[in-house]
């Protein structure tokens, strides 16, 4: 059964991945915490933000950097906060700097800060601009099936729409269209946003999906350590029921146990 | 020619002088050993020029690092 998971790894921009788990690094108590849960999660890449150093505070303070060292995990800087293409572009020319010429990045160019929804139009702008310059995009957005094949079509690495609002935990709100994606596709999509437990990215990965990204369903869980590795598991699982093929639904039963022979 | 120059670092109002290369800041800082990248006016020097880069009055310096986030 390992080989059929080692005959399709995930690859992304040209590098082979063997966890299909991608996880974020915020919201955790601290950096212990934050290295504990995503060694057991099994992720080989994990999302970062870029923000403003604090100037003045204690020099040895510990980088999130030097406990998720870069030689380890692959780093994907993402544009959180960024709500316009312009920003998004700066933030991933700031990350490129940062990581020493580094040009993976996730896309995320944000409506408002209700829903957290992706802008679109402003999400297209900056993917074209991004692709333009070197980068390998992977792209958040929405479970539209239209943008998700426009956003290949330009030159994105992935695409990675959302299943439920970022943060929500609702879960895959709709699957049809998660479907509908992942058919068309040329490029890996992962789910990313939207997972509240184990069996949501099993969900995601029994659709289909090439992997699924989340930080809130395990750093906001009770104990984010052990959630860490129910995802790891739920991705496992999710992605062998894909690869076994599920079987048909039936409206009515079907003996388990031979009808012949009854005595 | 005065000792000090007034420059934006990361929003607020900072004085740096008299040496005053970008690589003088890092130090003066005392980021050296940390993973950052630094904007001047919008664009970005890159570290290898930083021991040359010379900052001008009312030049607007951020400087980022990676944090936790999703």
């Amino acid at each position: 059964m390992r080989n059929l998971e080692q005959a399709s790894p995930l690859v992304i921009a040209g590098k082979t991945y063997h966890s299909r788990l991608l996880v974020g690094t915020g919201k955790y108590k601290d950096h212990e915490e934050t290295a504990r849960a995503i060694a057991l999660s099994g992720a080989e890449i994990v999302t970062v933000a870029v923000r403003r150093t604090n100037i003045g505070q204690s020099a040895d303070e510990p980088n999130l950097l030097d406990v998720l060292p870069p030689e380890k995990y692959t780093i994907l800087p993402n544009t959180a906060g960024c709500y316009n293409a312009k920003e998004a572009v700066r933030t991933c020319k700031l990350a490129r700097e940062l990581l020493d010429g580094h040009a993976l990045v996730k896309l995320e160019v944000l409506g408002d800060q209700k829903t957290l929804y992706p802008d679109i139009t402003e999400t297209l702008i900056a993917a074209e601009t991004l692709v333009n310059d070197g980068f390998d995009v992977m792209v958040y957005t929405s479970d539209d099936p239209i943008i998700a094949k426009r956003l290949e079509e330009m030159g994105c690495v992935a695409v990675m729409p959302l299943g439920a609002p970022i943060g929500s935990g609702l879960g895959i709100r709709n699957p049809y269209n998660i479907k509908m994606i992942l058919e068309n596709a040329q490029v890996p999509i992962l789910v990313d946003a939207g997972v509240g437990t184990a069996s949501d990215a099993s969900i995601a990965m029994e659709l289909g999906c090439d992997g699924v990204l989340m930080n809130t369903a395990i750093a906001a869980a009770k104990d984010p350590v052990r959630m860490a590795y129910a995802m790891k598991l739920a991705v496992e699982s999710g992605r062998e029921a894909w690869l076994a093929g599920r079987m048909p639904k039936k409206l009515y039963a079907s003996a388990s146990s031979p009808v012949d022979g009854l005595i | 020619m005065t000792q000090t120059i007034k420059i934006s670092l990361n929003g607020e109002p900072f004085e740096i002088g008299p040496k005053r290369t970008l690589a003088d800041l890092v130090q003066v800082l005392e980021l050296s050993q940390e993973r950052y990248a630094i904007e001047v006016n919008l664009d970005i020097i890159p570290r290898s020029l930083h021991s040359q880069h010379l900052l001008e009055h009312d030049d607007e310096v951020e400087i980022v690092q990676a944090i936790g986030g999703g």
